[in-house]
């Protein structure tokens, strides 16, 4: 039902209406600004991917296949340039987008460090960011993305099926419970 | 090990799901402060909209040496310039892009060779360029970031003009 307003407001912006090419962006650009981040990318980074990536729909908004599965579409361009920007800025990059990147990349870090004076919340977001790319893409995607977007949606965006979001949260948080129980006792 | 099996526990699954639920909120908080969604970022993804060309025909991205080219045979850092190639139908853009830190030198060629105004889109606004009558062109101080050229075939009367894909330069 919700993917289909979606739809719509692919169509209504394909057909030149600026209001539905906002209400889309709204919608949907917590879920682009989440891959880029589960990356490991700098904010500046982050910030040019998420750009191209609603440049590249703007190019291609008549264009879709199924205007319904715009999510879908928005985050395999964003994981593709992520992936871009790795690659050209000469860092290891896993053949495999799934497969763990441990990489924290300093800038980000340090912003954070002023942020996050606490050293629990620094603990817990040193962390999260962690967690190999597909968890950090889930929770990132159900803490930025939802409500603006249903569970349903987000699921078809990331390509998973919708019965398989509650399981792999799970999983992805007790990961994050068990390094982070570890690392309090290797502190100790 | 008994924290392995203790999920199979109710009572320890009971007290894993309160630990999630806190370590959730602890999250939602963080992820709002550490890395909130830039609002610069939302705003330029409105007003990207603003780009839309509807009268030009697409060049797709079909070959980037970044991606495109083994990386087992380059040595790290000797790689040499970028090389981008877009594909209209009838129509071909290769780009050879330098990196002079956050500054970008840029060298084009059209296929079939003609000369065409060439209007480099980037962040800042455009930047205007000509192409000779052998469709060589160059721009020596363009700004890192999101990028698309639009080439208007000055030679073919009455030809729609061609926009390449976006892409981080």
């Amino acid at each position: 039902m919700e993917a289909e307003e979606l739809g719509r407001l692919v169509e209504a912006a394909a057909g030149g209406e600026t209001k539905a090419w906002e209400t889309l962006v709204e919608r949907c650009n917590g879920l682009v600004w989440s891959v880029a981040g589960s990356y490991g990318l700098s904010r500046a980074d982050s910030a040019d991917v998420t750009q191209v990536t609603w440049l590249r729909l703007v190019e291609h908004i008549g264009r879709l296949r199924d205007p319904s599965r715009v999510g879908a579409w928005l985050v395999t361009t964003a994981r593709r340039e992520c992936l871009r920007l790795l690659r050209a800025a000469n860092r290891e990059v896993p053949g495999d987008a799934y497969t763990k990147l441990e990489t924290v990349e300093p800038g980000r870090s340090s912003i954070e460090s002023l942020v996050l004076r606490n050293e629990r919340a620094a603990l817990v977001w040193r962390t999260f960011r962690q967690l190999g790319t597909r968890c950090q893409e889930l929770l990132r995607a159900l803490l930025l993305a939802y409500p603006v977007l249903s569970y349903e949606e987000v699921a078809s965006a990331l390509g998973m099926p919708i019965g398989s979001i509650g399981p792999t949260r799970h999983r992805c948080l007790e990961q994050l419970r068990r390094k982070l129980g570890s690392e309090v006792s290797t502190n100790i | 090990m008994t924290d392995d099996n203790g999920a199979a526990d109710p009572q320890q699954a009971e007290l894993r799901s309160d630990e999630h639920d806190a370590l959730w909120q602890e999250l939602r908080m963080l992820i709002h402060k550490a890395d909130p969604v830039s609002p610069q970022v939302l705003q330029a993804a409105r007003e990207s909209f603003t780009w839309r060309t509807i009268d030009a025909e697409l060049a797709a991205l079909t070959y980037d040496s970044v991606v495109d080219r083994p990386t087992t045979s380059v040595v790290r850092g000797t790689e040499g310039p970028r090389l981008l190639s877009f594909e209209a139908s009838e129509f071909s853009v290769e780009l050879e892009v330098t990196a002079v830190g956050a500054r970008r030198r840029v060298v084009g060629q059209l296929t079939p060779p003609q000369p065409a105004r060439v209007e480099v889109r980037h962040r800042a606004g455009h930047t205007l360029v000509e192409a000779d009558e052998l469709g060589r062109f160059r721009t020596e101080d363009l700004a890192a970031g999101p990028s698309s050229l639009r080439c208007h075939l000055t030679g073919r009367r009455g030809a729609a003009p061609v926009v390449t894909e976006w892409i981080t330069l």
